[in-house]
């Protein structure tokens, strides 16, 4: 009878534990099912695919623009930035299906800006040059950034000779533009006051701060040095599809259709 | 209770069983073709909106633009006759008429914008460039309205002539097949707009 029990124990115990890997298994799949866009990184509202931009500059973009979403509530300024080849690669990347995708704005109040790239060798020193840009509007936000705003503040920003082609210099200035049309016109607060002379001496003299997935690596390395619960804490966060970011950010929801511009170098 | 009894409870159950799945199906499959009715409408709305915008801008367009009948008679005149095709269609609200307008007027624009850049006889304003923003922007919205609205009345057809969805549409008197919106390949394309640094 002993004999027995421990017979049936084993199968059925070998069953459920084949069925939690299969289900196991089915989520990750799901998990892994990948989009022809890209998924946003764990900051949200930088995304620097071309790695263009000092983590400085990434940092003080995600406080400013959190802030105004976090504080306000509706605007989301997101930047995506890419590495191109080709012009015809700009035109790959579907603004408003990455808009969509991303759900950036909450009650449609969004502005996805898109910075395109080359690489350039100068002095044997790989550089960023920018090639192109697009701004895609979420429906609510187009009587405020309208094509013309939008074509003015790239001209003073992202084509200003004093940046001399600085992306950091280029972007910042940009969202300081950006965010302060919102503030003033909008939520009727005064400007943020800046300066880009300073905002350079602040960036030349930024410490060193590794980027998130280093933090990312350090931090799964000591959830696996705690044992079973690190694991169970790790399994976690991958059963319910989230990054290694602690803290993900996400977009409000918002939807746009097609408005902006789009500009390349000629 | 005597066997006859629960044969006549059973099959009343069943019945009864029978009644609220078919209601619930019903109501189920008209609210679908609800939803679907009202996302078609709010699709067309959105391409009637971004067209009018589009037709205000042309005209605003035009009015910047000196020089150019003189040199580009026939774009002159097929930015004209887009904007009396356009204005007939709006007048019969035929969906075909409009989206023949609306290819029409890209035409104008797209050849509009060529003859600028190409004849150094035409002058425009300082309110060009801005327009010229604004134009992309309005092909944009409208390339992407047309695109929601075709996407919409793809769900629309799906639903409507797959079963069950053919049986509500002719039970509550749905349309059974809805139009798309005509694209014409590279006719409707978004003008290209380039800077200089």
């Amino acid at each position: 009878m002993k004999e027995r029990r421990t017979f049936l124990r084993f199968p059925l115990r070998t069953k459920m534990k084949k069925g939690w890997i299969l289900i196991l298994f089915l989520v990750v799949l799901i998990g892994c099912h990948k989009s022809k866009l890209p998924e946003p990184t764990d900051s949200f509202y930088v995304n620097d695919y071309a790695d263009a931009l000092m983590p400085y500059t990434e940092r003080e973009i995600v406080g400013y623009n959190r802030y105004l979403y976090e504080v306000y509530g509706e605007i989301q300024i997101v930047y995506a930035t890419f590495l191109v080849e080709t012009p015809e690669e700009m035109e790959s990347i579907d603004k408003t299906e990455l808009f969509r995708h991303w759900k950036i704005g909450k009650n449609d109040m969004g502005l996805l800006v898109l910075l395109y790239f080359q690489k350039e060798m100068i002095e044997n020193i790989e550089s960023r040059t920018l090639v192109g840009y697009a701004f895609e509007v979420g429906y609510r936000l187009e009587p405020l950034y309208t094509p013309i705003v939008l074509s003015d503040i790239a001209d003073q920003t992202l084509l200003n000779p004093n940046h001399y082609d600085i992306a950091d210099l280029m972007v910042m200035h940009l969202n300081y533009e950006l965010l302060n049309l919102a503030y003033e016109s909008l939520y009727n607060e005064s400007p943020i006051s800046y300066d880009m002379d300073d905002y350079f001496e602040e960036l030349m003299n930024a410490p060193y701060v590794p980027d998130n997935e280093l933090w990312d690596f350090l931090w799964i390395i000591s959830l696996l040095d705690q044992g079973f619960w690190g694991y169970m804490i790790l399994g976690g966060f991958v059963l319910l599809g989230g990054s290694f970011g602690i803290m993900k950010i996400k977009g409000g929801g918002g939807s746009s259709g097609g408005a902006g511009i789009f500009k390349r170098r000629r | 209770m005597k066997p006859f009894q629960l044969v006549i409870a059973g099959f009343i159950s069943v019945l009864l069983l029978l009644l609220v799945i078919l209601t619930l199906s019903l109501v189920g499959g008209y609210n679908r073709l609800v939803d679907l009715d009202e996302s078609l409408d709010a699709s067309y709305a959105q391409v009637f909106n971004r067209l009018e915008q589009r037709h205000d801008t042309i005209n605003q367009m035009v009015a910047t633009i000196s020089g150019l009948q003189e040199h580009e008679r026939e774009i002159y005149e097929l930015i004209i006759s887009a904007r009396l095709a356009y204005a007939d269609a709006i007048k019969t609200g035929d969906i075909d008429q409009l989206a023949e307008a609306d290819a029409l007027e890209s035409i104008a624009i797209s050849q509009l914008l060529v003859a600028i850049e190409d004849n150094p006889m035409i002058t425009v304003s300082s309110a060009f460039n801005g327009l010229l923003d604004t134009i992309y922007s309005m092909e944009s919205t409208l390339s992407v309205a047309r695109r929601d609205y075709n996407q919409a009345v793809l769900a629309y057809n799906q639903n409507a002539r797959r079963f069950p969805g053919l049986i509500f549409v002719s039970l509550f008197g749905f349309e059974s097949r809805v139009a798309y919106w005509k694209i014409d390949e590279g006719k409707t394309d978004v003008p290209e707009i380039s800077f200089t640094n």
